[in-house]
């Protein structure tokens, strides 16, 4: 009687763990797909640029703008700041295939 | 193509640490549900102490994508070696260092637990009482260098964990500090 409350406990331990290790993994997809579409962006500048801020070269930046900046600021996220973009493109259609 | 991966991975990063920082709080939660002895028929005590390790092993699984896709992305300068030495990163050192220190704690609490029997039961409730520290230096971390934290739902989730969290360590001092609560903990 007690074996059979313990193999039901571990059973109980076992199903909850793969249910929140696949809500896990789902979440992740949703999470992914919702800040895509809320918060577009673009792994294409280089990290270095990223870091100092500085650029003079046409960029593509996290928020999804493409834009031409001389500015050498860093924004309060710490990612490129884009001034007076030029094109504005929508990325998000692409995320959906990507999470 | 490599564009979408880029993309890809910056997603991967923001989603990954998001569900981190909520299985680090189902984790801090089950903690505080095992250590105040709850349980009832159906849900003996043993079923928490398993699902709050296997939780935490989650956590580190959620983390260790976090940081990969994180370091390989590229588009911020963060290197394999920021994830664990704090504050020494070029991209957001504060926010990163704190991420950083929330790995190590997290690190030495999973080592240790996995250590329990070895190194004494003194010595690992000393490291595991770094959980208290751990989880709002993860939190800090997620607000501080998130670019989504504006974002409504993402910070109706850090509430929801604070909130949580916050009910789950007022309720477990509560049943600490009075002796007739602690009895019904522990039927």
């Amino acid at each position: 009687m007690r074996t059979t409350a313990r193999d039901q406990g571990l059973r109980r331990v076992s199903s909850l763990t793969r249910w929140v290790a696949a809500a896990g993994v789902g979440v992740v997809g949703v999470f992914s797909v919702m800040v895509a579409k809320v918060h577009p962006g673009n792994g294409s500048t280089p990290a270095a640029a990223a870091a100092t801020g500085s650029t003079s070269a046409t960029s593509t930046s996290r928020s999804g703008t493409t834009a031409t900046t001389t500015s050498s600021t860093t924004s309060s996220s710490g990612l490129q700041t884009v001034k007076a973009p030029t094109t504005t493109t929508t990325t998000a259609s692409v995320v959906s295939g990507a999470s | 193509m490599a564009a979408v991966n880029a993309k890809a991975l910056w997603y991967l990063t923001r989603g990954t640490g998001l569900v981190s920082l909520v299985l680090l709080t189902a984790s801090v939660l089950l903690g505080i549900l095992q250590v105040s002895r709850w349980s009832s028929p159906r849900w003996p005590r043993f079923v928490t102490a398993g699902l709050h390790k296997n939780v935490s092993l989650l956590v580190t699984a959620f983390l260790g994508v976090h940081i990969a896709t994180a370091v390989i992305d590229g588009y911020v300068p963060i290197r394999w070696m920021d994830a664990i030495v704090p504050f020494t990163s070029a991209y957001r050192p504060l926010w990163l260092g704190l991420g950083a220190v929330a790995v190590d704690l997290l690190i030495a609490i999973i080592v240790t637990s996995l250590l329990r029997e070895r190194i004494g039961y003194r010595a690992w409730r000393a490291v595991h009482w770094c959980t208290y520290a751990c989880w709002p230096i993860a939190l800090s971390h997620g607000m501080g260098i998130g670019t989504d934290t504006r974002i409504g739902p993402v910070l109706v989730l850090y509430l929801s964990c604070v909130a949580a969290v916050a009910a789950a360590a007022g309720w477990r001092l509560l049943a600490a500090t009075n002796p007739l609560a602690k009895v019904n903990l522990a039927s």
